[in-house]
């Protein structure tokens, strides 16, 4: 066989093939490594015969399964047998998770959408800088709101994505200086909504307000439901806010070794969650529609 | 027997759902072997399926070239590390091929945190004929034996075993993205998202680690991470790393032990015109290749894939768009977390075609000496047997010609992630999601 040569012409043809891997006998649990093909009753096409089980073909000759075969079980009959006494296999009940807490996560980004939802209108007419303010002080709200998001979703039994994270930190960090360096409408700040429960979450938003308050030069949020304490203001600073982004989501996830440097001892994840200070940040009534937003958060995060 | 056939019900029942895909049955790596005889794929719950191609045979020549199961074993287990209370995918990030030295075959197969050595070895004849043992095995009655035989090897059919030769344990702090065999065949590279390690193939209690550290003494500071490394086909001192920043530094390890002082330093300077909150997620190159020659890379980032010559580090040298009509939709795609999603990108065995995946079970290729690219498809629905392969479209409004998908109805959920070329020949792998495709070129297969 001659390899192809140059200048070859785009492959054109498309056989389709179909993986159908397992069906030939994967279905012995046994040890590892040592998996035979198949029993040698059921002799797998060694010989140069095909059973139908072989469903994988290349070129014009496919002759095997046709589009309306079924996804192949026997790749996953083995690892998906119902287990008996119910509750399914690990990975069954792994996925289920996954659903749920997709779920949830759809009804936050359903919250999300609703606020930004001519987004990608205004998206489209060009991410340029020479908007009207007050449309790019949405957009970038909107985009903060989603990184913020983001951060907050990422928390789970896994460790988080070192790479995602880097770069949706680099992301808010560019939104923050735009956001400084843009000019301030009159806008009231519209505060995010936080349960005294995650102190460090607040502390990480609060600190993100406090920027966008400083460089809007307005009074500390004019608008306030009824029981909002009076803020403490912290300075403006960038490694506040990057101590509780990071020491949050990730330091306490396990990965302490990251962020040695930064005192942790403010976002313990003790159940009691007994801060030293006093929560900051802005609170909800409870019952209104922002409170239940966030007790799915919360669920979804302390994933109950 | 029957249980088995009952659980298959079970399954093909639970599966008729088109839109459940069992999570653990993901494709997440494709990778043939050096001379495209055998192709592994790994998957979320870290299994491997190696397939072989069936050799030509006078009596079917219309059979040949066909990819069946060769053999499966379960690579990695799902762990948990109970010091910081977190869970170690399975799922196996990369495969890699060792070049053959024997009879046996051999692979690297890694998920996060752990590499293991694999051989696989085949067996298909086995003794015959034990003085002291019957064909099951039990021992005879020795007042029964009255001669003494030869025991012979007899045809059997054919057992592959695979079993586990080395595991690389406790190399990294952090999720392991590449791994890379290198041209002496003695060592290989694992990276992670701030470290490589050197690894020697036969020693597993250390390695070599950190010929690359890029971790900040103040983990506030960081802004950067690997995303690829791979080993330079022929030059065994030189192997090039990605960034998340859309750089490559292409590194000697003949200069230092610890190679954070790159040699050459690949980046593109950003266009000033193009500029948004995303345009460093979009610089983010997922995926690094050396051509087959040695003397070109080749980098996907979000939206591109760019061809780089190893000797000028100002620019690449050409620029493929992938789907250029994304750029409006970056908001949204950020959004749902696409915009995070790592393409693999391949050439062809004489590094005239590269070849990519995106959205809707879409690929693209790229001829880069008539400049020409082409979109198809991989599904079940729009390829029959036999059938060629239609050149797909995209359009993003204007005149739309029949066929044409429109931007907003592609589904972000069906991406092609993992792509690999035969070394030699036009046949190409593809991995959409749980299923592979396996395409050839027609016009060129009987050319060989």
């Amino acid at each position: 066989m001659s390899r192809v040569a140059v200048p070859c012409p785009l492959p054109e043809v498309g056989i389709l093939v179909r993986q159908e891997g397992g069906g030939l006998g994967a279905g012995s649990g046994g040890a590892l490594g040592v998996r035979p093909v198949s029993p040698p009753s059921q002799s797998a096409p060694r010989s140069g015969q095909h059973s139908s089980q072989s469903q994988l073909s290349v070129g014009l000759w496919a002759g095997l399964s046709g589009p309306s075969s079924e996804r192949p079980p026997g790749r996953c009959a083995s690892e998906l047998s119902i287990h008996p006494g119910g509750g399914g296999s690990p990975r069954c009940r792994e996925l289920g998770r996954g659903f749920v807490s997709n779920l949830g996560a759809e009804r936050i980004m359903g919250g999300l959408k609703r606020k930004h939802s001519n987004l990608e209108e205004e998206e489209e007419e060009g991410e340029k800088w020479d908007w009207n303010p007050a449309g790019l002080r949405s957009y970038q709200q909107a985009l903060l709101r989603i990184s913020l998001d983001k951060v907050q979703r990422s928390l789970g039994p896994r460790a988080p994505s070192l790479r995602r994270h880097v770069l949706i930190h680099n992301t808010l960090q560019q939104l923050q200086a735009a956001i400084r360096l843009a000019p301030a409408p009159a806008l009231p700040p519209e505060p995010l909504f936080l349960g005294e429960e995650d102190f460090s979450l607040s502390a990480t938003i609060g600190s993100i307000l406090r920027e966008l308050e400083t460089s809007m030069e307005e009074p500390p949020n004019p608008v306030a439901p009824a029981d909002v304490p009076d803020e403490v203001v912290m300075p403006p600073a960038d490694p506040v806010f990057l101590e509780a982004l990071s020491s949050r989501y990730l330091g306490d996830a396990g990965l302490d070794d990251f962020f040695l440097d930064i005192d942790t001892s403010t976002v313990d994840r003790e159940p009691t969650l007994a801060s030293p200070e006093p929560p900051r940040g802005l609170f909800c009534a409870p019952g209104s529609w922002e409170w239940n937003e966030l007790d799915h958060i919360m669920d979804i995060i302390l994933g109950s | 027997m029957g249980e088995d056939t009952d659980t298959r019900k079970i399954n093909h029942s639970f599966l008729r759902d088109h839109s459940y895909v069992t999570e653990a049955d993901i494709i997440s790596t494709v990778e043939f072997n050096h001379t495209g005889e055998l192709l592994a794929t790994g998957d979320k719950g870290g299994r491997v399926v190696i397939f072989q191609r069936e050799p030509e045979s006078k009596n079917a020549p219309h059979i040949q070239g066909e990819y069946d199961v060769y053999s499966t074993f379960q690579s990695h287990e799902p762990e948990f590390d109970y010091l910081k209370s977190l869970e170690i995918e399975e799922k196996i990030n990369k495969i890699k091929w060792l070049p053959q030295q024997n009879a046996a075959h051999s692979l690297l197969s890694t998920n996060d945190k752990t590499i293991k050595l694999w051989k696989i070895t085949e067996r298909d004849k086995r003794p015959e004929g034990y003085n002291l043992k019957d064909e099951e095995g039990k021992l005879k009655d020795l007042s029964t034996v009255t001669s003494l035989q030869v025991p012979v090897l007899k045809p059997m059919d054919l057992m592959v075993e695979v079993s586990p030769r080395r595991i690389f344990a406790n190399g990294h702090t952090y999720h392991i993205n590449s791994i890379s065999v290198n041209s002496d065949c003695e060592t290989y590279m694992s990276a992670d998202d701030l470290r490589i390690n050197l690894w020697h193939l036969a020693i597993t209690d250390r390695s070599f680690t950190d010929i690359v550290d890029i971790k900040p003494a103040n983990m506030e500071d960081l802004t950067e991470v690997i995303t690829a490394s791979e080993f330079h086909p022929h030059h065994c001192n030189l192997f090039v790393y990605s960034s998340s920043k859309g750089s490559l530094r292409l590194c000697d390890m003949r200069a230092a032990a610890l190679c954070d002082k790159h040699s050459k330093l690949f980046e593109e300077p950003e266009d000033p015109s193009n500029r948004s909150f995303f345009s460093e997620i979009i610089s983010s190159v997922s995926d690094v290749k050396f051509s087959h020659s040695g003397r070109y890379m080749l980098t996907r980032d979000y939206l591109t894939v760019k061809v780089w010559d190893l000797n000028m580090e100002a620019r690449p040298i050409e620029t493929y768009q992938v789907h250029d009509y994304l750029r409006s939709k970056l908001c949204s795609l950020y959004e749902s977390d696409c915009i995070f999603d790592k393409f693999e990108c391949s050439w062809n065995g004489s590094d005239s075609v590269i070849m990519t995946g995106a959205y809707n079970n879409f690929f693209r290729m790229f001829d880069r000496n008539t400049k020409r690219d082409v979109t198809l498809e991989a599904s079940r629905e729009s390829s029959k047997p036999r059938a060629v392969l239609k050149p797909r479209r995209v359009c993003v409004g204007g005149k739309r010609r029949r066929d044409d998908i429109s931007v907003d109805s592609l589904d972000f959920t069906k991406k092609i992630l993992h792509t690999a070329w035969h070394p030699a020949e036009n046949i190409i792998a593809i991995a959409a999601t749980n299923n592979l495709y396996i395409f050839q070129d027609k016009v060129n297969s009987d050319m060989h």
